[in-house]
């Protein structure tokens, strides 16, 4: 099912940060893994992902370092800190008290008027 | 504007962030990426050139990239940081030269102890000429005072005694003191302490008293700052026509006051 794009929009965030929460990914990483877990649903530009991260970065929620690939390739992974755990913690509450108030008016049984 | 190949994206990428020193980290990050997306697209068995279109259109507007990544790379942020780093440097640098090299250039005119060079020792009675005998005495007294904030020492002292009998035929002496005269202080930053080379005012054990260069009459004490240390000033003062008598000369830096009980004692006999 082809979703709005606008609803990624605000998350990129959140989702970003949740890839990073088990273990450190470069780049290009984290846009494949980002594809795969929501199922191809989740295709945003991937020259956007960048701006994110080094956002990221000056607020101190993920730190970074370069390391070789076993093809000589010069990656940059990307560390969630502790702020950063706070933070995404903070913003998984944010999303599921949203997503509460979402369903509670789409999923609820439509009243009479009266 | 629409990118031909992968460099041509990155150029516009990196052409939209301002702070220079970054866009190389930039291009490099996301030629990366673009480079293992190629490769991904090669094993899938897709022609370079489709893969080339496909890289392109998946990494988005290159220049809407670029000015994102130029509001998380800010140049004055940047610059800031480039500016302390090399301020930190050129200090750390200027210390250990102050270190090294105690000698100001601009004001090394010493008398006699030129520069940061050891004093020329010459014999006693060395015979300068044949009509003028010329003697000189080291000296390194042992005193030490106080003011405002300096510690005030006499690491040498040299009194030259020329003999002039032989020319004019009457007995004539007539006798100099060299001395170098420190000015300690535990900031660096300490004021330049002028008023030791204006104010110093001496008296012997004969009772005689020499003027400081500041009053002009004579005798007097004259001199000049010679040497700039990180936590020192040092001064070559000379008195001339000390009276040959005295056992002993007493220094007044910071002058002739009352209140003012600085002394410095250079035993001469």
């Amino acid at each position: 099912m082809e979703i709005d794009k606008s609803l990624l929009s605000g998350n990129t965030t959140l989702l970003v940060l949740s890839l990073l929460r088990d273990e450190e990914k470069y780049g290009y990483q984290i846009i494949t893994e980002l594809a795969k877990r929501s199922d191809d649903t989740f295709l945003l530009k991937e020259g956007t992902l960048y701006p994110i991260l080094h956002n990221l970065e000056n607020k101190k929620y993920v730190i970074s370092h370069s390391r070789e690939s076993e093809k000589g390739r010069i990656r940059k992974y990307y560390q969630i800190t502790k702020s950063g755990l706070k933070y995404l913690d903070l913003k998984r509450q944010e999303w599921l008290a949203y997503c509460e108030k979402v369903n509670q008016v789409v999923l609820h049984p439509v009243h009479s008027m009266t | 504007m629409d990118a031909k190949s992968i460099s041509d994206w990155l150029n516009i990428v990196c052409d939209k962030v301002k702070f220079i020193p970054d866009r190389k980290e930039i291009y490099q990050e996301l030629n990366n990426h673009m480079e293992e997306r190629m490769a991904d697209y090669e094993e899938m068995g897709v022609s370079y050139e489709d893969a080339i279109k496909e890289v392109l259109a998946a990494m988005g507007d290159p220049e809407q990239v670029g000015t994102e990544l130029n509001n998380s790379h800010k140049p004055y942020l940047g610059w800031l940081w480039y500016a302390s780093k090399w301020m930190v440097r050129i200090v750390l640098l200027l210390c250990i030269w102050a270190f090294l090299n105690g000698t100001n250039p601009l004001t090394a005119y010493g008398y006699l102890f030129s520069g940061s060079k050891d004093f020329i020792v010459y014999d006693n009675n060395y015979k300068q000429a044949e009509s003028e005998t010329f003697s000189s005495i080291l000296y390194h007294p042992d005193c030490t005072a106080s003011l405002y904030g300096y510690t005030l020492t006499i690491p040498r002292a040299s009194l030259h005694t020329y003999n002039e009998a032989a020319i004019e035929n009457k007995d004539v002496t007539s006798a100099t003191l060299f001395l170098t005269l420190r000015a300690e202080h535990r900031l660096p930053w300490a004021d330049f302490p002028m008023g030791i080379q204006f104010l110093t005012t001496a008296i012997d054990s004969e009772g005689n008293f020499y003027n400081s260069s500041y009053d002009a009459i004579t005798p007097s004490i004259y001199g000049n700052p010679t040497k700039r240390g990180l936590f020192y000033y040092e001064f070559e003062l000379y008195i001339p026509n000390i009276d040959t008598h005295a056992a002993w000369i007493e220094l007044h830096p910071g002058g002739n006051d009352e209140d003012n009980k600085v002394r410095l004692r250079i035993q001469l006999k």
